[in-house]
């Protein structure tokens, strides 16, 4: 069962990591260097979780529970600096920098979301 | 306009939403939602480019009721690509920097209280010290050469050396009448 889970969630990363790469290449075919290195910044994040997912599974030995749990703490833990970093940005009104931080804090989000319907069966 | 702006302005327009922004401000002053639901890309995203353009001296904002209106920095625009070809570059400006310090550092080291302690074996730091003594020869002037030479004797003992070398040098031309200093 929570074999099937993560291997759903580790298809999910592969897909969205594929899909920003060739939004990437569109974008850079499109002259729009900048959106293109946008999809780099939301696929590292996508490569980031998947990579917590596989330490996940690796400390948890097999308990479902602690999985979840070592994903979800990762999940809150790690975006709180991207928060500090966009709240600093919009100080300075620094769109520029809060655009970057704001794709991270979203793509983080969607992650949170799949990963909950993923892992409650949901999906 | 100088060279380091000139190259964010360009590394700025190399974009093509960035110049689809543009080309929508050349029609008329907008907001960002406007121009997000025009080009079909993000508010922030365009709020993103926006920025960028507005670094690069390219856009600028004002306050318009509830609205931040974004408009064309049209003098950057009126700029002619040749213009900013022909500004000294920045690299000439620190080099010429780099001239005044090092030929500054030669005459400190050569001169003490005005006088020329050795005349210098490098032709290029020799050169330096001949210009400084020129300076005290007058333009449209002729001087004898005994004139020359208690002036040169003011700098250095060896005003032969000096004075054959100035006209090499072309700082002092001579013909029968007598010596008078080159203008640059």
């Amino acid at each position: 069962m929570m074999e099937q889970k993560v291997s759903k969630l580790n298809h999910y990363f592969e897909e969205q990591i594929a899909m920003c790469g060739r939004r990437n290449k569109e974008l850079l075919i499109d002259e729009r260097t900048d959106e293109a290195d946008f999809e780099k910044v939301k696929a590292n994040v996508y490569d980031i979780f998947r990579t917590i997912l596989s330490v996940a599974v690796k400390t948890g030995k097999g308990d479902s529970n602690a999985v979840r749990r070592f994903f979800v703490q990762k999940s809150e833990q790690i975006p709180s600096s991207w928060e500090t970093a966009y709240d600093n940005a919009k100080q300075h009104n620094d769109a520029v920098k809060m655009r970057l931080e704001q794709i991270k804090l979203d793509t983080i989000n969607e992650i949170k979301e799949n990963f909950t319907k993923i892992w409650e069966g949901a999906e | 306009m100088t060279e380091t702006d000139a190259i964010r302005l360009f590394k700025c327009l190399s974009d093509k939403s960035r110049l689809q922004i543009l080309k929508s401000l050349a029609i008329e002053d907008m907001y960002v939602e406007r121009l997000a639901e025009r080009l079909g890309i993000t508010a922030p995203t365009v709020s993103f480019h926006l920025k960028k353009l507005a670094d690069a001296g390219a856009v600028t904002s004002y306050k318009s009721q509830y609205y931040m209106m974004y408009s064309l920095k049209k003098d950057i625009f009126e700029t002619s690509i040749l213009e900013i070809l022909q500004e000294e570059s920045d690299e000439a400006e620190a080099q010429a920097q780099r001239d005044a310090a090092y030929r500054q550092k030669v005459i400190d080291t050569f001169f003490e209280y005005g006088r020329l302690k050795a005349i210098p074996a490098q032709l290029k730091k020799e050169r330096i010290v001949l210009e400084v003594i020129a300076q005290a020869f007058e333009y449209d002037r002729i001087y004898t050469e005994r004139e020359v030479n208690i002036i040169i004797a003011d700098f250095h003992d060896d005003f032969c050396t000096i004075r054959r070398d100035m006209v090499g040098e072309q700082l002092l031309e001579r013909d029968t009448k007598g010596y008078w200093r080159v203008k640059p």
